[in-house]
Order: structure tokens, then C-alpha cells, then sequence
């Protein structure tokens, strides 16, 4: 008689196959379990790599010399090396070792290939970045540099190092990302540090402005637009000193809004929504991306030396875009500072002579074109002076994560760039950042690495393209200069601004030239003792009226940088330090007097909400500290006021379903000028057919209605109004997990104060660094994060409490690699040449 | 002598992790079921020494680097308890274990079936 199969057996076989499945397959976000799981070979031998050994040892393929790497007890690499090729192998090797799966996600992200790791919900993204073509341009342009060129074979050999890591990676060194993902490291390239270098003008130096000033243009008119996002800005107070001792207000009446031109805006609306860029991404009108910087002269420091204070703002993420590092390679490079993970140099920093940091200048390196081209559906050629010319097409395929074609995309180009279907329209965009070679740029910062001088620092950035950034510089010497460094396009005489949508169809319209380098706005050593920048307009019109750019950011850091700089002339390292998170804002000083003459006008008298506001405004003492229960009304009530003043430029959406949204929104400094104009038909609001509103209605409206909706969120003002419960800093991990994530961090942040923090908090101060230029160069800096990215290290998010609380740490600066012992140093990596 | 075969089996689970990963956790379950064929409670045992196995694997990890800390973030990133965290691993390579053996126990009981 046959034996049959127990009922355990049969219960068994499908409980196996369904746990050999979920161990072999992934399951919607879960990776595969059983690799995932496994304890030697899984996520949980990631632990073992959380914290540095004290002593390790690697071999590198092409290594000439040993590197000796001390760890200190900040986690921050020391990397002496012989050689420059060495350094890079081992910077490649170290930044690897923290930061790979960064690395990958940068790099995919200008690739358009985050399909590939994280799945098709990353596919807007990827089709967004192949669009911009920032990897295909990079790609050509790296292709010419030339192989045996500083910047050549510092790509190369980065790129080595970074191989010989994942060439020698266990499993638990492969970052915990990789494992959630089920996923292992792609190699590097050498163009990928291009890569990088692209994404940082994709940041830095893409505007759009354009494609919807001309949805701004149909909504009020021409005259209106070029007052609303002007040009010159309406308070001056340059990055380059132009001999005045306060901000300058060119306040003037704005022009009138004209009546929508309803065929203009039809046809306008297409460009909006081929914009990637929405208002929303510029909560009042504000550029949510800027820096500080200044410097002060030995004759107005308390010691006698320059000092320097670095403060770029920029995404906030987990891990830090930043990785401090010291790059050492005898009798010839000694800096300190922050690293790229993907790049090879001291971005901003310090070495044994010289300090350096940059802020965004924010030059206008994009215009434009309306293209003719020969079949609206689908294009073959455009034409330019009469001729028809043969349109570059690429097919661009995105794949997911199992290699599966999820998407393919038509793509065209034009010998501008490439182009934008905007409702019926093509427009081709020049971008100065798809022309940039990332030669140039590695040749500036290792130039700049090794300065000895202001004057060595401000010369090496000479053949710097993009994006245009204002170097500000101070050496042991006493000397402080600063320079607005980039290449600034020159337009046709006919219009010689890029704040239009240029005609394609002529080569007339193309960029002339660049100004030249005498023309950047600059200054060394000014009489004034100190210099400063904040994304501020770089130079007064009055002084050189040649176009930069428009649509300048605000300047409230610049004439509250300024303000403290020209009050205090005995500047202590420390009070650089706390002028980082000084928590005054020059805006309140225009807009609080202003609230309360409207809410003390006699109209208002019986409004019991509006006089609760009104005297609680009063009791403000003006500051965003963290405490302060004050603030937050203030704030609420500056958008309320730009929410309703600029009701103008809401528009429902030319798609069916499209809900009405806010098309753009003029600054708070265009805000400040309209003030001074009590009855500007700006103030009407549209909707109220029957009242024409003037300026104090609009502002007790709007401190009413702020006291109103902060009393249904947070209750009755009190402790429940305490700034830090209101504005916070969330800083989200790369895949945007919350566990991985820092969220709701209390901050001396305001959207004006010299430590922003504007909209969701995402963005802010990514690295606060002050340097001392005495006879022995001292330094303290802090960015929030840590050096490790690995989640389960110490060192992923060891430096947020002193972040969040305003203070640095002092930088470790050691001569030699013995000068780091005991309870300084906290690791030893020896890599050695692979024999 | 039941206990060292315990620890024998146990042993073997962990050496088969170590080799070929987490594979080895079904094959030497499968092998298990084959050998204890006749025996009662083999699958049971397989499964508590794969537990068994997979727990001193942990605890070698813990011994490595922050183990807790770890568990934690996982936690997080899955939205359940640090201790689920290690009961989802446990679990895992116990029921790994538990069905392999049962299926091979089957198997090689079939085969042993005369042919009519």
C-alpha cells in the first residue's frame, strides 16, 4: 500500500514555497528577506561597521605610496599622501567608505536612473533630469578634458578609489540603504564627479523665471512685471561696497495692474506648465536656496587678525551634502574644509594661509529661445536665419528596478540646448551649465586649495564658468577681497537683459560673448574693514548698470550682515558664531510699523480680534528666538499680507480639473516698496467686486486673520505660540524615510533671519564655519548631520544638537599625522599600493 | 547526546549561513527532514536550532558593532518594535527550517514507498 503524504507535509509545501518566494523576491517595498535577514550577510552586519575601527587597513589598485588617514575624534579623515594622484585615490576610498550610497543616489539623480534603484515612483524625476540632459552634456564636455590635465587624472583616480572600496566591500560595508533596497553599488565613473558638478548648477544656477514671467506679463502687463520682478532691486545694499553707510531704498509707486490679456495668457499658460519649477517651491516669493558670507578686516577684529565666516544654505539631507575633510600632500596642498562625496577638493574652507567660502550669485546663465520648427507633433528641424537645421533627437528609455522598460521619452535639441514642449509652442533652452566643462572648475578649487593669498585665491577661480559664485576670501596677511566669479553671458544689444522669451528662428538673438573679469563685481580690502554677501544684488546699479540677473533675492540677510558688521568694530570669532543664528530680521523693521499704524487707525476701533493681535504684535520684541511667543504671529501675518496683496496672480488652470494656483509672487522686498503706496490698486482685492481695498485694510485683514488661524491651530496665544513649536527644521533622509529622517528640529531659524528657514523647513544652514587668520590659522564649523551615513553610526547625526543650538566645533588642523593622539584621534586607515 | 546533536545541528545552520547565506538555512532543514525521517519531532528540532543559529549569528553581530541601535532604525524604517525586528529574523529561518525538513521528511518518505 503507497504511503501517502502526511497532512504536515502538505501543509509544508506551500509555507516553503511561499517562504523561499519572499526570501528570494522582493515584495512591493520589501527587499527579498532571506539576504535581507540573513545575520552575516544581511542588514544586520551593518552594525559592525557603524563606528570606525581603531585600526584598518586597505590595498588600492595604482597607488604609488602608502596613504596614512587619522580619523579624529570629530570622525573627520586627515589624509596625508605623497602624491595628488594618491590623495584622490584615497579621498575616493574615504568618502566611499561613508557615503557610497549618496554617492549612487547624485549620481542617479542627474542621470535620470533612480527608476532603477527605487522603482517606477522615481520615474517624474528621472524623465525631469533627461530632459534637462544634464548627464548627456556632461558626459561631452568631460569626454575634453584632457586625460593627463590636473582635473583628468583627479577623476580617474577618485574614481579608483572609490572602486577599490567597493571591490573589497564585505557585507558589512555595504551601506544599510542598499540592503533596505535589495540592491548592491554600481561602479563609479570618472564622469560622474560631472555629474556632480552638473547637479550643483541644476541648484544653483537654473532659473525658469521666463516661462512664467510671461504667464505674469498676460495676468497685469508688461510695466507692471518689470516693477514686480525687477530688474535692479529696490533696496541696494551690494555685494561689492559702493561707499554708502546704509542700505539705499529705491522705493518707487508701482505701476498699476493692467487687465489680463486673455488670448497672451492662453497661449503663456502652456510655458507654466512646461515649467519644473512651481511658485510654490518660493513660499512669498522667496528663494528658498542662499548663503552668507562675510569677512572682517585685522582693523576692525578684536585681535587683530582677518576673520572669516562661511555659511552656505542649502537642502538639508541625511546624510549632509557636506564631508569634512583634510587633504594633505607635502610642499603642496594643506586644507581643511568641506568635501562633495563625488568631488575631490575643499569646496569651502581654509589651509595654512587662506580662508575661502562662497555664496550663489545667482546670475541669469539660462535664456530662452521660441523655436520654428518644421512639424509641431513631431519635429524634425528648426530654423534659424531662414535655414532649416537638423534637430539633435534622442530616444530616452527608463528602466525599473528589475530592468523592465517603464518609460521612453522623445527628447529634441537644438544647437542651443534642449527643448520644451509648451502648449504649442517648442522653446529650446541655453543653459550655461550644459556648455561648463567640470575642468575648470577642479582646476579653481585645487588652485584655490592651495592659495597663499587672497590675491592666489581670487586668481585661481579666474577661468571659472558656473554657477557664478561670490568668492569671498581672507588671508593671514589682513587681506579680504571678494568677487562675483562666473561667466556672465553678454545679449544682443537689442535686449540686452535675459528676462524675455528670445525669438528663435534668429542667431541675432544668440548670446555675444561674456563680460569680462574686470566687469565681475569685486572688492579687496575695502576702507569700509569688512565684507559680506547674501545672494544680494553684487552691484549697485548706480555704480555699473551691465545685467546680472533679476528677480533678486531678498536682502534682509545682507543689511542685517551688514548692520551688525558696521555696529561692532571689534568682531571676536564669537561673535561671528552668533551672528550665524542672530535671530533679528531687517524685514520686521518695514513691516511690523506698518501693521500697527493700520490696526490703531480709528476704521478698525470695536474690532476685538484685531486689537487682541495688535497689542500682542506690540509686546514682540522683534525677535525669532526660540522662545519667543510673539513671532509666530508676525510671520503669519507677512503671509497672510502676501497671500492676499497679490490675489492678481491666481489663475485656474488651463487643463480641465487644474485647481487654481498662484502663477508667481513678487518678493517681500517688492512687498516693502508697495508699502510705501497707502492706496496702490494692488491693494483691491478682486474677488470683493463691491470694496475697493486699500493698504491698512489689507493689513489689519491680514494680522486678523493670521491671529485667527494660529488661534484654531495652536490654541490661545501662550507657551502654545513658542516660535520653535512653530518653525522647525526637518531634515529628511536621502529615500525620504521618517525613521532615517531628523524632523521637526527646534532651530533659531526665520524665513529673514540670517539662519533661514522658509517653507518646510527644508532648507537652511548646511555648514556654519568661522576662521581665525592669526599667525596659526584656527577654525570651528558644524553642519547638520554627521560624517557617517550609515543610520546605526554615532556619527550620522552626532553634530545636529550643537547645530540646532548655534554652536561650532572647534576644527582640528593637524601639522603632521603623529600631532593627533590619544583622545583626539580616534582611527587609524593605512591603505598601501596593491602589489 | 541530545543536546550535543543539538548544538551539532545548530552549528550547521550557522556554518550554512556563513557559506552560502541565507540558502543554507532550507537546505540543511531539507537535509535534517532526510535523516530524521523516521524519527518524530526532527522538523521541530530543525527549527529551533535554525532559531538557535540565526540568534548566535546575531549576537555575534551585536558583539561587532551597535546591534540595538540597529534594530531600532529598522524598526523605524519597517514601523514595528525593535523586538519584532529580531522575532521576524528568528521566525524567519525557524520556519525556513521547520518546512524544509517537513517537505524533505515527505519526500523521503515517498520514496521509501514500495512501488505496487
Amino acid at each position: 500500500m503507497a504511503t501517502r503524504p502526511s497532512l504536515s507535509t502538505l501543509l509544508a509545501v506551500p509555507v516553503l514555497a511561499a517562504a523561499l518566494y519572499v526570501g528570494a523576491r522582493p515584495l512591493g517595498s520589501l527587499p527579498p528577506l532571506g539576504r535581507f535577514l540573513d545575520p552575516v550577510h544581511g542588514v544586520w552586519a551593518v552594525a559592525a561597521r557603524a563606528e570606525l575601527p581603531a585600526q584598518a587597513s586597505a590595498r588600492i589598485p595604482g597607488l604609488i605610496a602608502p596613504v596614512d588617514v587619522r580619523y579624529d575624534d570629530r570622525g573627520v579623515p586627515h589624509v596625508f599622501a605623497r602624491n595628488g594622484d594618491d590623495l584622490y585615490r584615497a579621498l575616493g576610498y574615504v568618502h566611499a567608505r561613508d557615503r557610497l550610497f549618496e554617492m549612487e543616489m547624485q549620481t542617479r539623480a542627474v542621470a535620470g536612473t533612480l527608476s532603477e534603484l527605487a522603482g517606477a515612483r522615481a520615474l517624474p524625476l528621472d524623465r525631469q533630469a533627461r530632459a534637462q540632459g544634464l548627464a548627456w552634456y556632461a558626459e561631452k564636455l568631460a569626454a575634453q578634458v584632457d586625460p593627463k590635465s590636473t582635473a583628468g587624472r583627479a577623476m580617474a583616480a577618485y574614481a579608483d578609489g572609490v572602486n577599490a572600496y567597493i571591490d573589497q566591500m564585505t557585507p558589512a560595508d555595504v551601506p544599510f540603504e542598499y540592503h533596505l533596497l535589495g540592491r548592491t553599488p554600481m561602479r563609479w565613473l570618472p564622469v560622474y564627479t560631472a555629474y556632480l558638478q552638473a547637479r550643483m548648477g541644476l541648484t544653483l544656477a537654473y532659473s525658469e523665471g521666463e516661462l512664467q514671467r510671461s504667464v505674469a506679463e498676460a495676468l497685469v502687463g508688461k510695466a507692471a512685471v518689470a516693477q514686480l520682478f525687477p530688474e535692479n532691486a529696490p533696496i541696494q545694499e551690494p555685494i561689492q561696497p559702493n561707499g554708502q553707510h546704509a542700505p539705499r531704498l529705491d522705493f518707487a509707486k508701482l505701476a498699476a495692474p493692467a487687465p489680463t490679456d486673455s488670448a497672451k495668457l492662453a497661449l503663456a499658460m502652456g510655458l507654466e506648465q512646461a515649467a519644473t519649477l512651481a511658485d510654490a517651491d518660493r513660499p512669498n516669493g522667496e528663494v528658498v536656496v542662499g548663503s552668507n558670507n562675510w569677512a572682517v578686516s585685522p582693523k576692525r577684529s578684536a585681535n587683530g587678525h582677518a576673520l572669516l565666516a562661511g555659511d552656505p544654505h542649502l537642502a538639508l539631507s541625511l546624510p549632509s551634502v557636506w564631508y569634512e575633510a583634510h587633504l594633505v600632500v607635502p610642499d603642496s596642498l594643506d586644507a581643511y574644509g568641506v568635501t562633495f562625496a563625488g568631488s575631490q577638493l575643499v569646496a569651502i574652507g581654509f589651509n595654512r594661509d587662506v580662508a575661502w567660502t562662497e555664496t550663489n550669485t545667482g546670475a541669469d546663465v539660462a535664456d530662452y529661445y521660441v523655436e520654428t520648427v518644421d512639424d509641431p507633433a513631431h519635429p524634425t528641424k528648426y530654423q534659424v536665419d531662414g535655414e532649416w537645421k537638423p534637430l539633435v533627437t534622442r530616444i530616452e528609455t527608463y528602466h525599473g528596478k528589475r530592468g523592465e522598460t517603464i518609460g521612453v521619452d522623445t527628447l529634441y535639441h537644438t544647437h542651443r540646448g534642449p527643448m520644451l514642449h509648451a502648449g504649442a509652442r517648442w522653446i529650446s533652452r541655453r543653459w550655461l551649465v550644459t556648455e561648463s566643462s567640470v575642468g575648470p572648475v577642479l582646476e579653481a578649487f585645487r588652485n584655490a586649495n592651495g592659495a597663499k593669498s587672497v590675491f592666489d585665491v581670487l586668481k585661481a577661480w579666474e577661468p571659472y564658468a558656473t554657477p557664478a559664485q561670490n568668492v569671498l576670501t581672507a588671508d593671514r596677511g589682513g587681506h579680504i577681497a571678494i568677487r562675483s566669479t562666473g561667466h556672465y553671458p553678454v545679449r544682443p544689444a537689442s535686449h540686452p537683459t535675459g528676462d524675455l522669451l528670445f525669438d528663435g528662428s534668429s542667431s541675432a538673438n544668440d548670446w555675444k560673448g561674456f563680460l569680462p573679469l574686470a566687469d565681475y563685481p569685486q572688492s579687496v580690502d575695502p576702507a569700509q574693514g569688512y565684507l559680506a554677501s547674501a545672494n544680494q544684488q553684487p552691484k549697485d546699479p548706480r555704480v555699473d548698470p551691465r545685467y546680472f540677473g533679476w528677480d533678486w533675492p531678498t536682502p534682509w540677510r545682507a543689511m542685517r550682515i551688514n548692520a551688525l558688521l558696521r555696529a561692532d568694530s571689534s568682531v571676536t570669532p564669537d561673535d561671528m558664531r552668533r551672528f550665524q543664528t542672530d535671530p533679528r530680521s531687517e524685514q520686521v523693521g518695514l513691516f511690523l510699523p506698518a501693521f500697527l499704524h493700520a490696526a490703531d487707525d480709528p476704521a478698525s476701533a470695536g474690532d476685538s480680534v484685531l486689537a487682541r493681535a495688535a497689542r500682542l504684535l506690540r509686546e514682540w520684541d522683534g525677535n525669532f528666538t526660540k522662545e519667543n511667543e510673539r513671532a509666530a504671529l508676525y510671520d503669519a501675518a507677512v503671509n497672510e499680507l502676501s497671500r492676499r496683496t497679490w490675489d492678481e496672480f491666481q489663475v485656474v488652470g488651463a487643463v480641465p480639473g487644474d485647481r487654481t494656483r498662484r502663477i508667481a509672487t513678487p518678493n517681500t522686498m517688492v512687498l516693502a516698496e508697495l508699502l510705501q503706496d497707502p492706496k496702490s490698486p494692488w491693494w483691491d482685492v478682486r474677488a470683493t467686486k463691491d470694496v475697493v481695498e486699500d493698504r491698512d485694510m489689507i493689513l489689519r485683514q491680514s494680522l486678523a486673520a493670521a491671529y485667527g488661524s494660529l488661534l484654531q491651530q495652536y490654541g490661545p496665544a501662550g507657551p502654545a505660540w513658542r516660535w520653535s513649536r512653530i518653525r522647525h527644521s526637518n531634515i529628511w533622509h536621502l529615500l525620504r524615510i521618517p525613521a532615517l529622517s531628523r524632523l521637526d528640529l527646534e532651530v533659531p531659524s526665520a524665513p529673514a533671519t540670517l539662519s533661514p528657514s522658509i517653507g518646510d523647513g527644508t532648507h537652511g544652514a548646511s555648514w556654519r564655519m568661522v576662521v581665525d587668520l592669526g599667525p596659526e590659522v584656527k577654525a570651528w564649523g558644524i553642519y547638520p548631520g554627521g560624517q557617517s551615513g550609515n543610520p546605526a553610526s554615532s556619527r550620522y547625526d552626532d553634530r545636529l544638537a550643537k547645530w540646532t543650538a548655534g554652536q561650532l566645533d572647534t576644527l582640528r588642523f593637524p601639522h603632521t599625522a603623529d600631532e593627533l593622539k590619544g583622545a583626539q584621534l580616534r582611527s587609524i586607515l593605512t591603505l598601501t599600493p596593491e602589489r | 547526546m541530545r543536546l550535543l546533536r543539538f548544538v551539532l545541528v545548530a552549528a550547521a545552520f550557522a556554518a550554512a549561513t556563513f557559506a552560502i547565506g541565507w540558502w543554507g538555512v532550507p537546505l540543511v532543514g531539507a537535509a535534517m527532514g532526510v535523516i530524521t525521517s523516521r524519527e518524530r519531532g526532527g522538523a521541530t528540532v530543525a527549527a529551533l536550532a535554525a532559531m538557535v543559529a540565526w540568534g548566535a549569528l546575531l549576537l555575534w553581530d551585536a558583539a561587532r558593532g551597535p546591534l540595538g541601535h540597529l534594530a531600532s532604525v529598522l524598526a523605524g524604517v519597517l514601523t514595528i518594535r525593535p523586538v519584532g525586528v529580531y522575532a521576524v529574523t528568528l521566525c524567519f529561518a525557524g520556519l525556513l527550517a521547520l518546512t524544509s525538513a517537513l517537505v524533505a521528511r515527505g519526500v523521503a518518505g515517498l520514496a521509501r514507498t514500495p512501488a505496487p
